[in-house]
């Protein structure tokens, strides 16, 4: 670490959140030369201090590292209400959820972006391009135990090996990651004689190796790793952090309004209100809505509707040989089904395993199975137990769907209230399309298990409840005011110089795949036409 | 936390995570579970832990002639979680979940092998249920010549 910017006093834009796309429009904007003024709720960690590699440390949602919370980590979580969804995955610190995603940087389905969304797939080809380029993403280079079990698999029930980044059809490919080239072995595996990815497994509990190396040099391109650090380069940039957003002012402009300020609350208890010339939000598909309504911004019904979480699933099966499902980076291999979505070999460590695939409903009561499973949903006791024993011999497969838009689904105001203002209510209840669609792949994954060696006897399907791992779609983006927030270029339709540009914009889950990248290249996307529509740069 | 208390949520752990008499490796009960549940229960609502304990007794003394919820058979504590995750009061329904969460995370996470600290200071119960090897700094199997 080596400091949070140079401060800025007058900025010319503010964005809010400091996450996965965050960090990327105070990078774009800064190096068109705009001054750029970041709050951040949470900290900058640095990873080689404060990252344990402790699957609960890290991870529990009530005073886990990379929880949605105060720094000071004896205090409760900020609290949110849920309606139909188990767990919220939401973090507070530069990087946000890039700490904690398994570093998969997929570009969308062509078709799920030219079918619904104002703009066009190739519109953003060079967008993704450029994020590529400089996060860097690349090929999984390896086929650890994990991934040689799932690719046979694959290509035991024919899905085909298919290659380069645009998905017209079905097959399986090695993973796109946003993770460093494998690092040569060392003795001992440390930076700087090794350099790149030491294959430890955690990317899900924060990136921290090769051992001493920088944060810049964590081999996970984590935001936090990546873009922050080239914004914080730029000189003209500051990330603020411990500073939670309360509010957004807006003054009179004609036909609608223009943002004025924001108002944010340190953790130490201060309320500040800082002007800018523009403001972007890039708090999440939660919190970008939750600011929205709570600001008293202009009512509209597309505000905090539609969200989707790709509703994932998780289907793992016992080998005859060890595994290791611990090994490697946590996703190397994928198979992607456009017009479902797509499975995944899913590396976890014990802990996650257990709470990932035994917290479904209660429904692994006796009787037939509805499925190529022998058994689904939650497991307790005996049960448990015997699964956990087989963790080394366990091959688990990822299941993401492509779920359907339903208005109902999304974000609204609760009656409490915390200290910074109303909590969300998030809502999340599947369609019949979805559950179908979900239904599939995991009957694609149990075939897959079996096709790798699997004990058909042994095929588990977690039927995991709803959970926000994957977020989007909040705050669509769309050429009618009556049916989405922003405009094709990210500007809220009814408020000037407010500018959005995270995941809440999706017009609908991609088709399935991991929306990072996604999410990246239209904040980039975002920033350009920001800095050119009111900047002149 | 009340004994009483502390006893009600350690049979609770110990539907999830069976130990002896009733499995043959050490579960839930075996590492004092109570103890992790009522610190995050109290995280997450100050006095929720003895309340969770509470309401687990009430049911199970409605249920089976006046029997505190520990005194139960394993099939019984059961039926005491299904009758909570059905309640008529929505905000109680999730609690088994909540209570089976904490157990699994307590048996198989690192606090077993923790000191006062928060420090690893000996092997976790859960990574030798499992043969995990713990957090590492890499595998050097996976890794390019040197």
């Amino acid at each position: 670490m080596t400091g949070l910017g140079e401060p800025i006093v007058r900025p010319d834009v503010i964005v809010i959140g400091a996450g996965g796309t965050g960090a990327v429009v105070a990078k774009e904007l800064a190096e068109t030369g705009l001054y750029v003024l970041v709050l951040e709720a949470g900290r900058w960690h640095d990873p080689g201090r404060d990252f344990t590699g402790l699957e609960w440390d890290m991870l529990n949602p009530f005073d886990g590292l990379l929880r949605w919370g105060p720094s000071d980590r004896s205090k409760r979580a900020w609290p949110r209400v849920r309606d139909g969804i188990g767990l919220l995955f939401q973090t507070a610190g530069v990087g946000g959820n890039t700490l904690h995603f398994g570093g998969n940087c997929p570009r969308a389905y062509p078709a799920s972006v030219d079918d619904a969304w104002p703009i066009r797939y190739g519109e953003l080809v060079p967008y993704y391009r450029r994020v590529e380029a400089t996060l860097p993403v690349g090929t999984a280079e390896l086929v650890a135990r994990k991934e040689e079990l799932f690719i046979r698999g694959c290509e035991a029930i024919g899905f085909e090996h298919a290659h380069g980044p645009d998905v017209r059809s079905g097959g399986w490919r090695m993973q796109p990651n946003a993770i460093a080239s494998v690092a040569r072995a060392a003795d001992p595996i440390a930076f700087p004689a090794a350099r790149g990815c030491t294959q430890c497994g955690e990317c899900l509990i924060g990136c921290r190796n090769p051992d001493g190396a920088p944060v810049e040099q964590t081999a996970k391109r984590g935001t936090n790793a990546s873009y922050a650090p080239l914004a914080r380069a730029t000189g003209r940039c500051e990330f603020r952090t411990g500073c939670f957003v309360t509010g957004l002012v807006t003054e009179d402009a004609g036909e609608r309004v223009r943002i004025k300020a924001v108002r944010y609350r340190t953790e130490a208890g201060e309320r500040n209100e800082v002007e800018a010339k523009a403001v972007v939000l890039a708090c999440g598909a939660i919190e970008t809505p939750r600011l929205w309504l709570s600001s008293g911004l202009p009512a509209s019904p597309a505000v905090g509707s539609n969200l989707t979480t790709h509703w994932f699933d998780y289907v793992s099966g016992v080998m005859p040989g060890d595994v290791e499902m611990n090994q490697g980076q946590t996703s190397m291999a994928r198979a992607d089904l456009p017009g479902y979505g797509f499975i995944e070999v899913q590396g976890f460590g014990p802990l996650t395993f257990a709470l990932a695939t035994s917290m479904g409903p209660a429904t692994d009561a006796p009787g037939a199975p509805d499925g190529p499973w022998a058994h689904r949903g939650r497991t307790w006791g005996a049960t448990l137990k015997r699964r956990m024993e087989a963790y080394r011999r366990t091959l688990t497969i990822a299941v993401c769907v492509d779920d359907e838009n339903d208005p109902s689904n999304g974000v609204t105001l609760s009656d409490r209230a915390d200290e910074h203002g109303p909590v969300p209510v998030v809502r999340y209840h599947a369609t019949p399309a979805t559950i179908a669609r979900r239904d599939w792949l995991a009957r694609r994954a149990a075939e897959v298990l079996v096709g790798a060696g699997a004990d058909p006897a042994s095929i588990h399907r977690a039927d995991a409840l709803p959970s926000t791992i994957h977020m989007h779609g909040t705050m669509r983006m769309g050429f009618d005011p009556a049916t989405s927030v922003v405009d094709p270029e990210g500007e809220a339709h009814a408020v000037e110089r407010l500018f959005i540009a995270d995941t809440s914009v999706f017009v609908n889950g991609i088709g399935g795949p991991n929306p990072t990248l996604t999410a990246q290249a239209i904040a980039t996307r975002t920033a350009g036409h920001l800095a050119r529509r009111y900047f002149g740069s | 936390m009340p004994t009483d208390a502390a006893r009600t949520l350690r049979a609770a752990a110990a539907v999830f995570v069976p130990g002896a008499p009733h499995d043959a490796s050490p579960g839930a009960a075996d590492v004092e579970a109570d103890r992790f549940l009522a610190h995050y229960l109290d995280l997450i609502q100050p006095g929720l832990g003895e309340g969770a304990a509470a309401l687990l007794d009430e049911v199970a003394r409605a249920r089976f002639q006046g029997r505190a919820f520990a005194s139960l058979e394993v099939a019984e504590r059961v039926q005491v979680l299904d009758s909570i995750e059905h309640h008529d009061v929505e905000q109680l329904r999730e609690l088994p979940s909540v209570l089976g969460f904490l157990a699994i995370a307590a048996v198989y996470g690192e606090w077993t092998g923790q000191d006062e600290r928060g420090r690893v200071v000996r092997r976790p119960l859960g990574w030798d249920l499992t043969g995990f090897g713990g957090p590492g700094r890499g595998f050097r199997h996976l890794l390019g010549e040197p």
